[in-house]
């Protein structure tokens, strides 16, 4: 990742493939890697329902916590397409769980897994419910986003001001707050968290 | 000039992917993953985040 070599040594980048195994590739630039791809949640050609997708990001979000938990912590975490979604979505999830007897709201002070989340090429967050809460809801929580400008995958620039303010809302108290962690839906590399070195 | 509290939004010419190898992009996401990571990174001010709210628009925010 060119990324990598611009970043101090002293921030090590620990990846995560995604649970899923597919050899469907995303697009067909991705499609010029070999498979098999991964992804985070299972895609709705393939789902018998809503419920069926949001078992399967539930199952996504429990499987990241659990790699969290045995190798944290982290100091950021960093998603690409899907997993920038799944990024967001387990922030929240160890936000809760890290406050249990305080409600995501507004303003509210809260205690954070990590610093922020780099979200690179968000796509749409799987859910219609949880996308209105996050509006309503946002986490405050630094985020850093990266997007190109003909990404057809994200919605974010086709759909202006839906898919794009709910991801930027997500985990933000204002537009740009938003936050994700870590992969993309079927490419092979998976980028989970980003750890600083204690020097 | 990478502003970490300002800068949100980095926007590239490709399309469902990173940069391309060598953008001078890099260099500004480099140095704001490294300001969140160190937490370095304050929120922008309530009048930033409310203009671009009202404009709905990431981009207002954005180098």
């Amino acid at each position: 990742m060119f990324l990598r070599s611009k970043l101090p040594r002293s921030i090590e980048l620990v990846m995560l493939q995604a649970p899923i195994k597919t050899d469907k590739p995303a697009d067909a630039d991705i499609a010029r890697v070999k498979g098999p791809y991964y992804q985070w949640w299972i895609d709705a050609i393939v789902a018998k329902g809503p419920e069926d997708i949001e078992a399967s990001v539930h199952a996504g979000v429990a499987y990241a916590a659990k790699y969290v938990e045995e190798h944290g912590p982290f100091d950021a975490v960093l998603g690409f397409s899907q997993g920038a979604v799944m990024a967001t979505l387990l922030t929240r999830h160890l936000v809760q769980k890290l406050n249990p007897d305080a409600p995501i709201e507004p303003g509210q002070q809260l205690k954070l897994p990590w610093q922020g989340n780099i979200c690179v090429c968000g796509s749409a967050i799987p859910s219609k419910a949880w996308e209105t809460e996050y509006i309503r809801n946002p986490l405050s929580i630094p985020t850093l986003h990266v997007i190109g400008e003909r990404d057809k995958v994200s919605y974010l620039f086709r759909r202006p001001n839906v898919q794009r303010v709910a991801l930027f809302s997500a985990c933000g108290d204002e537009p740009l707050r938003s936050l994700s962690l870590s992969h993309c839906d079927c490419v092979p590399p998976r980028r989970f968290g980003s750890r600083a070195k204690s020097s | 000039m990478y502003d970490s509290n300002k800068t949100r939004l980095f926007v590239h010419e490709l399309g469902h992917r990173f940069p391309r190898m060598g953008d001078p992009l890099y260099n500004d996401i480099a140095a704001h993953m490294t300001d969140i990571v160190y937490g370095k990174v304050q929120y922008p001010e309530p009048a930033l985040a409310a203009a671009s709210a009202e404009d709905g628009t990431a981009n207002a925010v954005a180098e």
